[in-house]
């Protein structure tokens, strides 16, 4: 029995992945984690998939600034010593920060295992009784060729689904009307990319425009997306005993 | 009398070489069945055993406490050695930092066979247990011999004795010693006298009746009562004047003056609790716990407690007072045992993990840490 933890940023980031790895990848919704990990306040959003004999815990940590407190809270660095974990997956957006200054933030969080962009590691790791164990590591920066988060991703995605491509582009076209003079807001790149896709899934799916994020996800097929498939390539490793570096 | 710091285990029964450091006043032992939560106490009694045979048959025996049969001595004796030694040379060594600087133990001898009539010659039987043996059916062709030492070093001097015993040695003859740490077994409180060390001192005697009124509050007294036949009974005076000998009680009753009794004799020494929770309900244990965890502290006891039960683990750490940032004390260590292969790759090895009872307390809080495994 495998058992894989990613740590994500959020509660949308949670959904689209796991969404994708259900479709994609055919892992299967399961209610609870033999790790234990429960949600400890309302940041916290916690799902659990499995597939063949390996459980996968997504954890959405509450955003980009809640990751240390999370693996505080949650004693993960205890858990990795403790308990018998064999992946840590860390997912988290680029937004304007540099690749280095990610990769040492999240290596800074972690006592006993380390990390690199877009590589599996194979760490080593002492337990309280001396005993060695592996416990392999990878960090995915979405996206690391660009500075943004996920929502430059699924837009991305969106772009290259052929069924979606022609609205898409309709609705980045408006977004950047507005950017001059009625809405300067959106001359933030995040803010723009946000509006573009509340308002890409408000237009096709009107009935549950007030709802939240989870409802619009399945609501399109994501396998289709090249950028997506290549940018989640890694999740292809999870449940599997030798990980490609 | 010595608090121990560290042990260091060498051959003993299932563990070929542990090091455990970092004892605290209160030292939970765990693990699984098997892991040498048992053997780990044993060591510790090792430790501070005179270098004679009776000493050793009296940790040995407490294996067996239920068992009257006292005819497998040399057999029981035989596999306190490590079996998985590759050396003619069985050798058990332990060693310990204390308060009082290093405690040493080490017994070690060979094993051969010879005759039973020459076995005969060297038992330690009396010449008329010769002499029926001799003409019973049993009487062996050939016979094991162990000859070797017995090294004991706690103060200055070592102190040597040469050790030899046959298979045909059952029994071991000589006077029973006053044990210097205390151990209570699992079922030890249906085969003891529970109040010697309580009546005759009216503080502990005061102390222990105020304990059991929390089980049962119409108890006003502990005594030795005269039977019909003479015999003196434990017995307990309820408040109506009715006498009730301790047999008619629960086993928790009997259990909680066992390790009250246990306590006061183990004053400015160690004792050793094996199974703790056997023969008390969860319920109590947050009653007894701290009661007699305080005791300890107050008569200079250091604890060493096995135990299989998380309530009774859960229970301790309540001790600790965790939950207030400000209590800097850390009383309680939680060490667990776990067999595991031999790095040697022959056999098994017992390794340990030493952690705070905070450790313990704040990981069970985050994700149901299981400590005994």
């Amino acid at each position: 029995m495998m058992t894989e933890l990613m740590l994500v940023e959020g509660v949308s980031d949670v959904q689209l992945i796991s969404y994708y790895l259900q479709n994609v990848y055919g892992w299967k919704y399961e209610k609870e984690n033999n790790l234990k990990i429960v949600p400890l306040d309302e940041h916290d959003h916690i799902e659990n998939l499995s597939k063949g004999g390996s459980q996968l815990i997504l954890c959405g940590v509450g955003g980009n600034a809640r990751f240390a407190h999370f693996i505080d809270k949650h004693r993960i660095n205890s858990m990795i010593i403790e308990h018998e974990i064999s992946s840590v997956m860390v997912v988290t957006d680029r937004d304007e920060e540099s690749i280095l200054k990610i990769v040492r933030r999240i290596n800074s969080m972690f006592e006993n295992i380390s990390y690199r962009q877009g590589e599996w590691i194979n760490n080593v790791v002492e337990d309280l009784f001396g005993q060695k164990k592996k416990i392999d590591t990878f960090l995915l920066i979405i996206s690391a060729d660009k500075k943004g988060a996920l929502e430059s991703v699924i837009i991305d995605a969106l772009k290259d689904i052929q069924e979606e491509s022609p609205l898409i582009e309709e609705v980045i076209q408006f977004i950047e009307s507005l950017k001059e003079n009625l809405v300067p807001e959106l001359n933030r790149i995040n803010n723009a990319n946000k509006a573009t896709i509340g308002t890409f899934f408000s237009i096709i799916d009107s009935k549950h425009a007030m709802r939240s994020f989870v409802t619009y996800v399945s609501k399109i097929d994501w396998s289709k997306s090249e950028s997506l498939k290549k940018l989640f390539s890694p999740f292809m490793d999870l449940g599997k005993k030798d990980r490609s570096k | 009398m010595s608090n121990i710091k560290s042990i260091e285990i060498n051959q003993l029964r299932g563990i070929k070489q542990l090091t455990v450091s970092d004892f605290s006043k209160i030292n939970l032992i765990v693990g699984d069945n098997n892991s040498g939560k048992t053997t780990f106490l044993e060591a510790i009694q090792l430790l501070f055993a005179k270098s004679q045979l009776n000493s050793i048959r009296n940790i040995i025996k407490q294996r067996t406490i239920l068992n009257v049969n006292d005819n497998s001595f040399y057999t029981s004796f035989i596999k306190m050695f490590n079996v998985e030694q590759n050396d003619q040379l069985l050798d058990i060594d332990i060693y310990a930092e204390s308060n009082n600087g290093p405690i040493e133990f080490e017994m070690k001898g060979c094993e051969k066979a010879i005759f039973g009539e020459e076995a005969l010659q060297l038992s330690n039987m009396s010449s008329r247990q010769k002499t029926y043996y001799k003409k019973s059916s049993a009487f062996p062709e050939t016979v094991k011999l162990f000859t070797g030492s017995i090294i004991s070093k706690n103060g200055k001097i070592p102190i040597e004795k040469d050790i030899r015993l046959t298979s045909l040695d059952n029994t071991i003859v000589g006077a029973g010693n006053r044990k210097e740490v205390q151990y209570i077994p699992s079922f030890g409180h249906l085969r003891y006298d529970l109040l010697q060390n309580i009546v005759d001192n009216p503080e502990y005697k005061q102390l222990a009746i105020s304990i059991l009124k929390q089980f049962d509050d119409s108890i006003v007294d502990i005594c030795y009562t005269k039977s019909d036949d003479g015999s003196f009974l434990e017995s307990i005076i309820t408040e109506d004047g009715v006498n009730m000998p301790f047999s008619v009680y629960g086993d928790g009753i009997k259990k909680l003056l066992y390790i009250l009794n246990k306590l006061f004799e183990a004053t400015d020494s160690i004792l050793l609790i094996d199974e703790i929770e056997t023969g008390l309900h969860k319920k109590y244990y947050g009653k007894l716990f701290p009661v007699v965890f305080e005791l300890a502290k107050k008569l200079n006891v250091q604890l060493f407690i096995a135990t299989h039960s998380m309530e009774a683990i859960d229970a301790t750490l309540e001790y600790g007072e965790y939950e207030n940032v400000r209590n800097i004390n850390e009383p309680i260590r939680v060490i667990t045992l776990r067999k595991v292969d031999s790095n040697d790759g022959k056999g098994s090895n017992v390794v340990a993990r030493n952690v705070t009872g905070k450790y313990v307390y704040d990981n069970r809080k985050a994700f149901e840490y299981e400590v005994r495994l």
